[in-house]
């Protein structure tokens, strides 16, 4: 039915491959969501059946944020068109990053900020600021393995820095 | 960023050649390379196992945590919220960092958010509106951040506490960080307010230095002092302003005079393109590390903060100090402003913009008191640098602006509270 030349042309998938060798074809314009593969294209006639190598990212991160921008495409221009598509749109953001734990956030946001995917940078960022939010410095520290690195007397300083913070108000930090 | 880019590059071209060849030759990792603009060296196995990938955060690029902790400060305006921030503050050191790089002086934003925050003036085209809560019982003045106990409720943030005690010649007010500790010993002393006997006069002391403690160093480096003279952590004492009121041994009826001289506030500070002294250190009253400095930078001078002068003929060791300091300039004086007599309602009327609802002697609004040689604009004279009145039975507003801090402020207010009969 179509010739040599149809079949090109309608085939509009790039092709890149994983730290892990896996290699991924996506639409185009889901894969023009990447700016780093948006630039690496370009405008130079860098041919789009040529494989782009993205060895600072897994398998595994990739399929979620292809899935993201998958999603995300569908829903940006409902949101545009009225209100019922913004309630969608920020349904979604809500609702998206609610079952990932904090290490697959990090492991994301990585692969995102390679990427350049801003949309989905910009959801993994608020999320972690979203999970820091009502919660004490303990809870803070052990929800992304940092060690304090202060001595003990400044350790003391801002302990009491903190309890200023808290005085005079009646909820405990949230410990969970 | 030029350097990590080329290491970034290079880092991609190691993996490359690590894995199995791709389809693309040469050509292609030019390319990819040229394309490559991101300033960070991404990590070389982005799989790792999960122990590993734990201390990650710790050291997450700082552009990243930078944007995470950028929402917290930016979501969180108000308290209690605002406690966050400190809280990111404290996580750990690049985290403190970023946080300090982010939040910004009440002079700037009109927020606070660390109790170094009580000593930094506050905005310039607007005041900070608290309030201050007496509880006789107890002597105890309680400053809250916030319209009022009615409009903020749960949101006002507690700032300072005062307590009274009367001495046998003066009375005293110690003013703390803490609800209920009025020690002097204590970390959470911030300073206080002394009262003449008459009852007339009163100094404000603050319990650190209040160029802050750049300058304290610089000095200790002038003189030259060995370790044996380092104060141990206890308050220094120092003058930071006096109030004055005017007695009125006539007992003529009508409202008080009232001045302030701000030692620790030139007048160039209201005067054109003028700063007013802000400190920057963590926390408010004096840390170990604070005084750790002191001995470590013996013969380095420091850099002062916020390009203020230095201050030459302080003496230093001493714990009262009186900041005499020929380079500073004049000292800023505030009077409070006149009220006018209304004919009709047949009262001395002050326009407190809906900020004081009790007619009271203690009501007052203090602005900037110059010569005509000192060049500050009338303007600036116009302006309500502090406000405090009644709104209730022992409550009262207090609104403040830049060049004065919460702290002083306070301090100003309380005096309020102790005036003898001699001068009402």
């Amino acid at each position: 039915m179509s010739t040599e030349e149809d079949t090109v042309q309608e085939k509009k998938t790039i092709s890149l491959k994983t730290s892990d060798d896996e290699v991924f074809e996506l639409e185009e314009n889901v894969a023009m969501e990447f700016g780093t593969v948006k630039a690496f294209f370009g405008d130079d006639g860098v041919p789009r059946d040529m494989m782009m190598p993205i060895p600072n990212v897994h398998s595994k991160e990739l399929t979620r944020i292809i899935d993201f921008c998958t999603k995300h495409l569908d829903l940006k221009p409902k949101a545009e068109l009225d209100e019922a598509g913004k309630k969608e749109l920020r349904k979604f953001y809500k609702e998206y990053m609610k079952e990932d734990t904090t290490e697959r956030i990090m492991e994301l946001i990585l692969a995102a900020d390679y990427l350049n995917v801003n949309d989905f940078l910009d959801l993994l960022n608020q999320t972690v600021a979203d999970r820091i939010s009502n919660k004490s410095v303990e809870y803070v520290r052990k929800l992304f393995g940092i060690e304090s690195d202060y001595t003990p007397e400044e350790e003391e300083a801002l302990r009491e820095q903190y309890a200023w913070a808290f005085e005079g108000v009646d909820e405990d930090p949230a410990e969970d | 960023m030029q350097l990590k880019t080329i290491l970034r590059d290079l880092w991609i071209m190691r993996d490359e050649m690590r894995k199995k060849p791709t389809t693309a030759g040469g050509p292609e990792r030019k390319k990819l390379r040229r394309r490559q603009t991101k300033s960070y060296i991404a990590p070389e196995q982005p799989y790792s196992p999960p122990e590993q990938q734990q201390s990650q955060w710790a050291n997450m690029p700082p552009e990243l945590l930078y944007d995470v902790i950028q929402r917290v400060e930016e979501a969180e305006t108000s308290w209690p919220a605002r406690r966050d921030v400190v809280a990111c503050a404290s996580v750990c050191r690049s985290w403190r960092e970023i946080t300090k790089e982010i939040v910004k002086t009440p002079e700037q934003c009109g927020l606070l958010t660390f109790p170094i925050s009580l000593k930094q003036p506050g905005p310039r085209d607007s005041l900070i509106q608290c309030f201050i809560q007496r509880e006789r019982e107890t002597s105890t003045y309680r400053l809250f951040l916030g319209l009022s106990p009615a409009l903020s409720g749960d949101m006002s943030k507690l700032l300072l506490t005062a307590r009274k005690l009367r001495r046998a010649t003066s009375t005293e007010f110690v003013i703390s960080l803490a609800a209920d500790e009025f020690s002097r010993a204590s970390n959470t002393y911030v300073g206080k307010l002394r009262s003449n006997f008459l009852g007339s006069k009163f100094t404000i002391y603050d319990s650190q230095h209040p160029h802050g403690s750049a300058i304290q160093t610089s000095q200790r480096s002038h003189k030259k002092m060995n370790s044996k003279h380092v104060p141990k952590v206890s308050a220094g004492s120092y003058n930071v302003g006096t109030v004055s009121y005017e007695l009125n041994i006539l007992r003529t009826r009508g409202p008080r005079r009232m001045q302030c001289m701000m030692q620790s506030i030139p007048i160039s500070a209201v005067q054109e393109g003028g700063v007013a002294p802000t400190p920057t250190e963590g926390s408010v009253a004096p840390t170990p590390t604070d005084f750790e400095d002191c001995r470590n930078r013996q013969t380095s001078p420091s850099p002062v903060s916020q390009g203020k002068k230095l201050f030459d003929n302080l003496s230093c060791g001493s714990p009262r100090l009186d900041l005499e300091h020929d380079d500073m300039g004049d000292p800023l004086i505030l009077k409070n402003k006149a009220p006018r007599w209304h004919e009709q309602l047949q009262c001395w009327c002050l326009n407190f913009r809906g900020r004081v609802t009790v007619a009271s002697v203690k009501n007052f609004q203090l602005v900037a008191a110059a010569e005509p040689s000192q060049n500050v604009s009338a303007a600036e004279q116009e302006k309500a640098i502090l406000q405090f009145g009644k709104i209730g039975k022992d409550i009262f507003t207090m609104d403040y602006r830049y060049p004065l801090s919460a702290f002083q402020a306070f301090g100003i207010c309380l005096s309020s509270f102790d005036t003898k009969p001699a001068c009402e």
